[in-house]
């Protein structure tokens, strides 16, 4: 496509740049999220050499995220870490346009660029501080590298983009635990375009001694983690397939549609087909396991395989809506009166998504004013993860905890229920994690309300108090 | 529209009829869930005109799928000999260009007759031509009830066992009469009706895909699906032109009806009501002018309109005596249809009102609706178009009818108010190509209250002042859809701003040697005439001739050549592997009478004949591509559609002039005016401007393509081992041409 002297590579840099400003004009959007909280945490142990047996646990993984998360703090802080995702989510927008272009052609994969940067998912985990741009990242360079292998003119640089490709794979594997649910899809896939020999040679084999080294000599025991982790998330938030299924399907309905509308492209429905396919396995998991826990974040990885064919169903929908028209400029009419209306839902959604988790930003001001160094704070989630990460750099003595743990000591024998000067009591998760009202006599009897604070969030308010000791 | 193809077969009907009824199932089930859960309590106008219009659409579909349950296909009956027969015209304002094509063609019509012009405009010229054409002019002193007064004129003045009746502007190919006298055998039948087809395919109701070659029209519907579905309950109706009528059966109701001024369809109701019988007879033997406009489209459909109202007032077909119950019904069906001018006008509000206000016409618009609309609406769209076998094309009927939704609403305020419907108004044919921007406005402002209506949902949207995002969505994309069916229709209309030409040019291959004029040492150059009218051509000559330029163009027609001078008016060129192509048109000057004339006869008797031979107006319905295609369909291997002037090498001179049409790696299919039997050997020069290039090869296939009168062959021809390598090139450059003709 070409307008003027402007080309596809023209539209595109210009998309990356508007993505690049509105994601960095608004990285203060909400006060640090829990797992960002954890992962800058890791990070820095995990550069300073500390050992943090408990670090996979609550993170899914260790690697790769967290360290580029604590890089970005020691640069800006919690902005710093923010914005290195930002620089990923770019990557990871050419990456989608170069598959599109490999799959399709330039225009597709322009639009196919605008579907995955107009997204409100993508907006939004490009400036959250979380290992999923880099896992989705790694997951789409894959595909990539697997197309790049199938049309490589000679046996070598087959070979050569197949073993690339299982690399990425493997890295996607490790940067969150839940990616090799993509590998069955994508073994099946290869062996489709490959002959079985180089399949098992050059992609199945260096991912399997990849995975086994790293579960052999992983520092932290992925399979426990993993294992931790599956436990918890199935105990803590299961839900009804069709409350999952609108949950899900609430931020990738979009691409979906379109998608679907793709199948009916004249000359590479079939592509669709295929693509939809592969945008299957993490829906697919979740709703095998009813686990809600994180389905907003992880449609990104269904995303990534659906913009392509999205692409095609909005040349489909600009063809149907332009009713045969002979003149080209009707049908660029439509697609871009689609493409308006799917940027104004993307934004939309953005900032739903933005304040889908409470702004705690009150709270931790006025731990500062009323706070001291050396200080015990007891939380009611996430082992005061968020206040240790947020004011650290004020008192940092400071001791938090679980409210669950109040009636017990800490390691010098001490109980905790002497120590505790402040509890915070901020139900998140629609009251989910566990609930002050479970200590509501204990914190009656020895501590006052001294606030609460009205947080207002996309799905309604919630009333965070603190209490201090009497 | 002929009856020779064999479209359907049993398995595909019965799995259409078992569609049709699951169709029907879960319409009544969505309806029933509507109207018992979905209805907004806090809108219940707009619930209810939403719903009605919804009903509305069920039951004109309920009608459809009775109306088409098993379309009848007719071969024709052996000719009845020595029957006398009057052909009518009936004229009012149509110009004496169109009357002197449609009386040339009926004075070659094969059987004995006699011509009549029934001139409503007492005309001297009409007259002057009649005497020239030897054709009897008649023209009555008061012109009471309009066209059938004339017609009832023209039975007073006529004596014959049969009258053929034409528009002005159709014209009869000559075994008209032959093909269809047949029928009348069974006395019981009082007429035989065929399709009216038209040769101006890019009026304003006809889409064409040169590249498919598909040609879709707005009454191909109701004269390829429904007219055959009406003959099978004995319900086709005449329809104005392009029929035979018996005498007796005009005369045992009193002579054309006056009632209605759509005396075609009341005097139908009147022939079936009496117990006669109706033949309709799928075959094109007549050729007319479409609409060319909307202004005429318009004109048309209102007097269509107005009629419907009238006799749905006056002798409503289901309230009168001697109708069979299928006829009630079909007859109903035939004249419910301006109401849906108000079922569209609900469909196009209802989306803006949605997204500016945020009222709904139901209570909740969500998944669990969808969950109920899409496979009803899925079943619909899937169940029409099997039903209409092939002649449906949704998105271009949504288009006409946002194009007529106001004419049909202005159809039923000029039979409350009927001051103006009395007036019968001709449609304009041929020479009419204005814009009329007063028709145009109710499409301007569905397409721009729908884009408007968007734009202020979705900036309400992103500054958080609403939440209801479905709603938005939904409407979003119905908004859309609809200002794509107002923008086409603009945009189809506006087209003609930009044609220059005022006539139709029938497409068609002649090969042409031309020079140009003023030359001492004149040089003769091959070229294809590509489309033509009486009054100039559009020629494909490889190499350049500026604009302004007089050319002496010998046009080799069938049976004759024809000298024409002309000038170059109009010129596009581009280049095709270093060959300079370029499009002329040329108009002519100073032609005699005689060859213009000439010129029509082969026109109208071959050219269009030929061409709508190759063009499909049907397109393969998922059924049939299902199930029918190893049976009735072939696959070809890619052939580049293209013109290229060829002489054949034989003893005989008059022979050596052809064109190939399209272009493969292995053969070609090439056009001559001499039969070559299957099998023969072949030797050809392609003519590249100044070069040739030689190709051999052998006839494998040969089908007669003209008619008796101007005979032409279609020749498959498969290339010999030593032509093969020439073929690249070749194929190369036509297919540049191709695209270049066809752009």
């Amino acid at each position: 496509m070409k307008v003027g002297r402007l080309t596809n590579r023209h539209f595109l840099w210009i998309l990356l740049l508007y993505s690049f400003t509105i994601s960095i004009l608004n990285l203060d959007y909400n006060s640090v999220f829990f797992d960002e909280a954890y992962h800058i945490i890791i990070g820095h142990q995990v550069l300073n050499g500390q050992y943090c047996p408990a670090c996979p646990y609550t993170t899914g993984t260790v690697l790769i995220h967290p360290i580029i998360a604590a890089i970005g703090d020691s640069f800006g802080g919690l902005y710093g870490a923010r914005a290195m995702n930002i620089f990923i989510a770019l990557g990871l927008t050419v990456i989608i346009y170069l598959t599109t272009l490999r799959l399709f052609d330039g225009k597709y994969g322009l639009i196919a660029a605008l579907l995955f940067m107009f997204s409100g998912t993508t907006l939004y985990l490009a400036k959250l501080a979380t290992y999923d741009m880099i896992a989705a990242f790694f997951l789409a360079l894959s595909f990539y590298l697997i197309l790049r292998s199938e049309q490589a003119p000679s046996s070598l640089h087959k070979n050569l983009w197949l073993f690339a490709a299982s690399l990425a794979l493997f890295l996607t594997s490790v940067t969150k635990y839940l990616m090799p649910v993509f590998i069955p899809a994508l073994l099946l896939y290869v062996l489709w375009k490959h002959k079985i020999i180089r399949t098992s040679l050059f992609f199945l084999m260096p991912l399997s001694i990849c995975l086994l080294l790293y579960a052999y000599f992983a520092l932290y025991p992925a399979k426990a983690a993993l294992t931790e982790h599956v436990t918890y998330v199935s105990a803590a938030s299961r839900l009804p397939l069709k409350t999952l299924s609108n949950w899900a399907f609430r931020w990738i309905a979009m691409p979906y549609l379109l998608a679907i509308f793709g199948t009916f492209h004249r000359e590479k429905g079939k592509t669709a087909i295929l693509l939809i396919a592969l945008s299957t396995p993490m829906l697919i998991l979740h709703f095998v396991t009813g686990a809600e826990q994180s389905v907003n974040k992880n449609v990104i990885f269904s995303i990534i395989f659906l913009c392509p064919a999205a692409a095609l169903g909005i040349d489909h929908i600009g063809e149907l809506f332009s009713m045969k028209s002979p003149s080209p400029w009707v049908k660029y009419l439509f697609s871009i009166i689609m493409l308006v209306v799917i940027w104004v839902y993307g934004l939309h959604d953005l900032k739903w998504l933005e304040k889908q988790y409470p702004d705690f930003s009150p709270v931790v001001e006025f731990l500062k004013e009323k706070g001291f160094n050396g200080m015990t704070v007891a939380t009611n989630g996430f082992e005061g993860v968020i206040y240790s990460y947020s004011l650290d750099e004020y008192f940092p003595n400071a001791e938090y905890i679980h409210l669950y743990f109040i009636n017990k000591n800490d390691d010098s024998g001490r109980p905790y229920s002497d120590k505790v000067d402040f509890i915070v009591c901020d139900d998140r998760f629609y009251g989910k994690q566990y609930p002050c009202n479970k200590k509501e006599y204990y914190i009656e009897n020895n501590y006052t309300l001294l606030k609460t604070f009205p947080v207002t969030l996309s799905w309604g308010v919630i009333y965070p108090k603190i209490f201090g000791r009497r | 529209m002929t009856s020779s193809n064999k479209t359907t077969d049993k398995t595909t009907e019965r799995t259409r009829h078992i569609i049709a009824i699951v169709s029907v199932i879960v319409t009544l089930i969505y309806l029933h869930w509507r109207v018992t859960e979905t209805f907004n309590p806090n809108a219940l106008f707009f619930s209810w005109a939403l719903y009605g219009a919804e009903v509305f659409g069920a039951i004109t579909t309920f009608l459809f799928y009775f109306t088409v349950w098993k379309p009848l296909t007719r071969e024709a009956l052996p000719i009845l000999p020595n029957r006398t027969v009057d052909v009518f015209i009936p004229t009012k304002g149509e110009s004496v260009h169109i009357l002197r094509k449609t009386l040339l063609a009926c004075n070659k019509l094969k059987y004995p007759h006699r011509t009549l012009i029934l001139d409503d405009g007492n005309r001297p010229e009409v007259k002057a031509l009649c005497e020239e054409l030897k054709c009897i002019y008649l023209a009555r002193e008061t012109h009471k009830h309009a066209k059938a007064g004339n017609l009832n004129f023209g039975l007073k003045n006529s004596t014959a066992e049969f009258v053929a009746i034409f528009d002005a502007d159709h014209v009869p190919l000559p075994n008209f009469i032959d093909r269809l006298i047949g029928y009348f055998k069974d006395e019981k039948v009082a007429f035989v009706q065929i399709p009216q087809e038209f040769y101006n395919i890019d009026s304003f109701q006809h889409r064409v895909d040169s590249k498919k070659k598909i040609i879709w029209g707005e009454q191909y519907l109701f004269f390829s699906a429904i007219q055959p579905g009406k003959d099978y309950w004995n319900a086709a109706y005449f329809v104005g032109s392009c029929a035979i009528l018996r005498r007796r059966a005009l005369d045992d109701i009193g002579g054309f009806a006056t009632g209605s001024i759509t005396e075609d369809m009341l005097t139908s109701i009147l022939l079936h009501a009496k117990g006669w019988a109706s033949v309709y007879h799928n075959e094109n033997l007549a050729y007319g002018i479409a609409a060319e406009s909307l202004k005429p489209f318009h004109v048309q459909r209102q007097r269509w309109g107005i009629g419907s109202w009238q006799i749905f007032v006056r002798a409503n077909p289901l309230l009168m005596r001697g109708l069979t119950i299928p006829q009630r019904i079909t007859y109903f069906s035939s004249m419910i249809y301006p109401l849906e001018g108000f079922q569209k006008i609900i469909f196009y509000v209802t989306p803006p009102i949605a997204l500016v206000t945020g009222v709904l016409p139901m209570r909740s618009l969500d998944i669990n609706y969808l969950i109920h609309f899409i496979p009803y609406f899925a079943i619909s769209i899937f169940g029409f178009n099997e039903m209409a076998r092939g002649f449906g094309g949704q998105i271009m009927l949504e288009q006409y009818s946002m194009g007529k939704f106001v004419t049909y609403l202005k159809t039923l305020g000029m039979v409350l108010f009927p001051k103006k419907s009395k007036e019968f108004k001709v449609t304009p044919k041929g020479e009419d190509s204005s814009v009329p921007h007063g028709l145009i406005v109710p499409q301007i402002a569905v397409f721009l209250i729908s884009i408007m209506t968007i734009v202020w949902a979705l900036v309400e949207l992103l500054l958080g002042m609403r939440k209801d995002d479905f709603v938005v969505a939904v409407n979003c994309f119905w908004a859309m859809f609809n200002s794509g069916l107002a923008l086409a229709i603009i945009q189809h209309d506006y087209k003609k701003l930009f044609q220059r030409r005022t006539r139709y040019r029938v497409p068609d291959t002649i090969p042409v040697i031309f020079k140009l004029t003023n030359m001492e040492k004149p040089i003769w150059f091959c070229a294809v005439a590509d489309d033509i009218t009486e009054e100039g051509l559009s020629l494909l000559v490889i190499g350049q001739v500026p604009i302004g330029r007089f050319l002496e163009v010998n046009l080799m027609l069938p049976t004759k050549t024809l000298r024409v001078t002309g000038e170059v008016v109009q010129q596009r060129s581009i280049t095709a592997d270093n060959y300079p192509v370029s499009k002329l048109g040329i108009r002519y000057e100073e032609v005699s009478q005689d060859i213009k004339d000439e010129l029509s006869r082969y026109l109208h008797e071959s050219a269009v004949s030929k061409f709508m031979r190759e063009y499909s107006t049907k397109y393969r319905t998922y059924l049939e591509r299902r199930f029918m295609t190893k049976k009735y369909f072939h696959e070809r291997a890619y052939r580049a559609l293209t013109y290229f002037p060829v002489i054949v090498n034989t003893d005989n001179t008059n022979q050596k002039y052809a064109v190939i049409k399209d272009i493969s790696e292995t053969g070609i299919l090439l056009t001559t005016r001499v039969l070559f039997a299957t099998g023969s050997d072949i030797d050809m020069d392609v003519i590249l401007g100044r070069e040739k290039i030689n190709l051999k090869g052998v006839i494998v296939r040969d089908l007669a393509h003209g008619t008796e009168n101007y005979p032409e062959f279609l020749l498959g021809v498969h290339f010999d081992e030593s032509s093969l390598n020439k073929v690249t090139q070749l194929l190369s450059i036509g297919d540049k041409i191709g695209s270049f003709v066809l752009k």
